[in-house]
């Protein structure tokens, strides 16, 4: 399964930032300034207290956090399982904004050159693990073992 | 604001409190005496006194039944076992023993027979001939051992049996028994009546424990015979394995006692667990004999109820406590095979234990606990604080003097052989061999403790182990021995990041790239949460084996990654270099990554992806599949015509395939 690029999760980070999708998951601490880079500002946007704390009480991230629902609907564009028709739809159910921001959102997820990269990209990660599996199982200093290697 | 209330519950909290802590133990016992005249006037008249004297004396007479016979029962028993009718009868002459022997034996010599054929077989085909020729005499001596089991046996036994008998030639003294009987007419012959139901009620529980001993040590002896005789009967055939070799399927043939090894282990500790036990009870009896000369309690009732409780308790107590920790120290030098009798006497004392507990917390419980709690707390939310009047605070104060209270308790609970560092376990030799097993065949096992000094020694004696296997000059195993340590070390919360980086670089490696080594299923097995909470683990990953945390890890391992993520400072290094990017890479990858099962379940319902992209991504999967499959097929055993036939079906599945991306694209 292909997953996302830092510099997705960049721009995922910004989304959230431009629709103040933010509120629940920051603390104080969190910095608004342009002293460090957007990817910086995205990750920090996940790695701090308030997210670990409601980590550790047992909550699942995927549950709250906007910036990982929101790669959750890029995990199934970029393997190809929804459609870029799917976006807005998708967008406003996970992340609770109106229909206009989510097709606000989905022009600016279609017009992602790293996203349409990724999604034309072919996913060779399962086969490869499956290969190596494979692979063990075959025991060595057999014929087949010899002619393989 | 101050509420006015909570400023006298904590006044008088601080009063009493001040009374039963600060206030020395002679003092403590002049307030019990001023109260007692309070409480004690309403038996201060002749009618009173007739009254108290009289519930006194029916209490006592249903107590001294109970008082003047278990303990005697116990004591009867226990003289029996020792006597010499009996102890000396665990040996090799009885009827039951030698007639089972007799059958025993037979089957032995038939087992010989067949071992003999087996070492004449493989010298005839010279098969492991020089082993089958060790064999043979081994063989020879085991077939005249067989023979004269009764009388080796025998000879050890009347050993340890002459040992354990010196100690306990008289028996166990009655010395005890009189000193009860003299407590118990004491008790009746006390005016006061708080006094004289506090002593019978000690006598009583004195005297079930006294009984319960009597009965395990006889219970010991009794087992010990028993298990004597059946370990004579097995002899001959735990001998005749001496000829076979030491594998599984003979020891499935000869279970438990019937294979040499355990048989000796279980003989020898049979025999010489009557030895600590006959040296305790003769203990016991000196200083019962002591006690009995020289008597330390008062009957008087000018005595003070604490002064005369103290010295009773010492006094009934010593003789007690020498048999009950000469118990425990029998049973452990039995080892695994007296472990039953051991928690039985556990259990016993638990319950004795129990029962007196409860009695005194019935007495003291509301005031006790109350004042102590209260303390507890204030004093635990100045440390941190906080302010004590209220009660979340004392609460919380409460709980971190729990912690340290646990911390200190926590070093002094641990075994004092370990810190005496005595025993078999904590020579040199021992903990070496036990360092270069661990590290070599079970990594996982080595530094499990949860105490810093001692994982801390533990680690110097790996390292030691390391520098002496380096010099050696066994590559692979100081290879080994160093990805153990490092991963051990990760995997011990006791150890900071700083001590792990001295190790590194004293023993010049890298557990990064050790780490980034291993396969991705490894990387779960092998790394507990407690390294990959740590940041120098987290950013060592790549992204094979942070999927594979976050598919096949514990909940634990997952959150600790997560916060292992999280301690990655990206200030540390400045934008554009190496470093910075690394940690950016690490970071990213891990919010990349990351899946629970629930979300792999929420992602297949709630987030409506299309049924038919869907079926058609599994699809080509399954395809794909397949097509490795044939592939890695095609050339193990098989025949030229099988594998045209193999390139055919791949043709065929690769067709499939490109048909299904086209669909997909499609939509």
């Amino acid at each position: 399964m292909k997953i996302v690029n830092g510099n997705i999760i960049s721009f995922l980070g910004e989304i959230i930032l431009t629709y103040r999708l933010e509120k629940e998951i920051i603390d104080k601490s969190f910095n608004y300034l342009e002293n460090s880079n957007k990817l910086e500002k995205a990750l920090s946007l996940f790695f701090n207290d308030r997210v670990m704390e409601r980590i550790d009480k047992g909550e699942n991230p995927e549950d709250f956090h906007p910036l990982l629902r929101l790669r959750l609907i890029i995990d199934d564009l970029i393997n190809n399982n929804i459609s870029y028709e799917d976006l807005p739809l998708l967008i406003k159910e996970k992340l609770g904004v109106s229909l206009l921001i989510a097709n606000e959102i989905s022009s600016s997820i279609e017009d992602n050159e790293d996203i349409k990269k990724l999604r034309n990209e072919e996913d060779t990660e399962e086969i490869e693990e499956y290969l190596d599996s494979k692979e063990a199982m075959v025991k060595e200093k057999t014929i087949g073992y010899e002619l393989l290697k | 604001m101050l509420n006015l209330k909570k400023v006298q519950k904590l006044f008088l909290l601080f009063l009493v409190a001040s009374i039963f802590i600060f206030i020395p133990l002679e003092s403590t016992n002049a307030f019990i005496n001023l109260l007692i005249p309070f409480v004690g006037d309403a038996v201060e008249s002749e009618m009173g006194k007739a009254i108290s004297s009289g519930i006194v004396y029916v209490i006592s007479w249903f107590i001294g039944i109970i008082i003047g016979t278990i303990p005697n029962i116990g004591a009867s028993i226990l003289a029996f076992v020792l006597g010499s009718d009996f102890i000396n009868y665990s040996g090799a002459e009885n009827e039951v023993v030698q007639s089972g022997w007799e059958i025993v034996r037979n089957l032995a010599n038939a087992a010989l027979i067949i071992g003999l054929v087996i070492i004449a077989i493989n010298i005839i085909l010279g098969r492991e001939e020089g082993q089958a020729k060790k064999t043979l005499v081994n063989f020879i001596i085991a077939a005249i051992l067989v023979n004269f089991t009764p009388v080796i046996c025998g000879f050890i036994i009347d050993g340890s049996n002459i040992l354990a008998r010196s100690f306990v030639v008289d028996g166990i003294s009655g010395d005890i028994l009189t000193k009860i009987g003299e407590a118990q007419t004491a008790a009746q012959g006390v005016q006061d009546v708080g006094r004289a139901v506090g002593n019978l009620i000690f006598i009583l529980i004195f005297s079930i424990v006294s009984f319960w001993v009597y009965i395990l040590y006889s219970i010991l002896f009794v087992a010990r015979a028993i298990i004597l005789w059946i370990l004579i009967i097995a002899s001959p055939i735990a001998v005749a394995t001496k000829v076979f070799p030491k594998s599984n399927t003979i020891k499935k043939f000869f279970p438990s006692i019937l294979f040499w090894d355990e048989w000796v282990e279980n003989f020898v500790q049979w025999c010489i667990i009557a030895i600590p036990a006959g040296l305790f009870i003769f203990l016991a009896n000196k200083s019962m004999t002591l006690i009995a000369l020289s008597p330390l309690t008062s009957t008087s009732d000018d005595t003070s109820i604490i002064t005369n409780t103290m010295t009773a308790l010492f006094e009934y107590m010593t003789p007690l406590i020498i048999l009950i920790a000469g118990f425990f120290i029998t049973i452990s030098s039995g080892g695994a095979v007296a472990a039953p009798i051991g928690n039985l006497g556990r259990k016993a004392l638990d319950t004795v234990k129990g029962a007196a507990v409860n009695t005194a917390k019935s007495a003291g419980a509301a005031a006790g606990t109350w004042t102590k709690e209260g303390v507890i707390g204030t004093a635990g939310a100045l440390a941190q604080k906080k302010n004590p009047i209220y009660f979340d605070n004392r609460d919380s104060g409460r709980m971190s003097v729990e912690n340290a209270k646990e911390k200190v308790v926590g070093w002094g609970r641990r075994n004092v052989k370990e810190r005496l560092h005595f025993g078999k376990d904590q020579d040199y030799k021992t903990r070496s061999e036990k360092a270069d097993k661990e590290l070599t065949e079970k990594p996982e096992d080595y530094l499990k403790g949860d105490n810093a000094a001692d994982v801390e020694k533990e680690v110097e004696m790996a390292q030691q182990r390391i520098s002496i296997a380096e010099k050696q000059g066994d590559k692979e195993k100081v290879k080994k021995m160093k990805k153990a340590l490092g991963l051990a070390m990760l995997n011990n919360k006791n150890i900071s990041d700083e001590r792990i980086e001295q190790f590194e670089k004293e023993f010049e490696v890298q557990m990064g790239d050790v780490i980034n080594k291993m396969s991705s299923s490894e990387t779960s097995k092998n790394l507990k949460d407690s390294a990959l909470q740590r940041s120098s683990v987290a950013r060592s990953l790549d992204v094979k084996q942070v999927k594979n945390i976050f598919r096949n890890g514990s909940t634990q391992q997952q959150n600790a990654l997560l916060r292992g993520a999280k301690s990655i400072d990206l200030s540390k290094n400045p934008i554009g270099t190496a470093e910075y990017d690394r940690d950016v890479n690490a970071k990213t990858m891990i919010i990349g990554a990351l899946r629970t099962n629930i979300l792999e379940r929420k992602r297949g319902s709630s987030l409506g992806a299309p049924t038919v992209a869907k079926s058609l991504n599994t699809a080509l999967k399954d395809v794909k599949k397949e097509i490795a499959d044939k592939q890695a097929k095609k050339y193990i055993n098989t025949t030229k015509e099988q594998r045209v036939a193999i390139d055919a079906e791949i043709k065929t599945l690769k067709d499939k395939e490109l048909d299904l991306k086209n669909k997909r694209a499609k939509l």
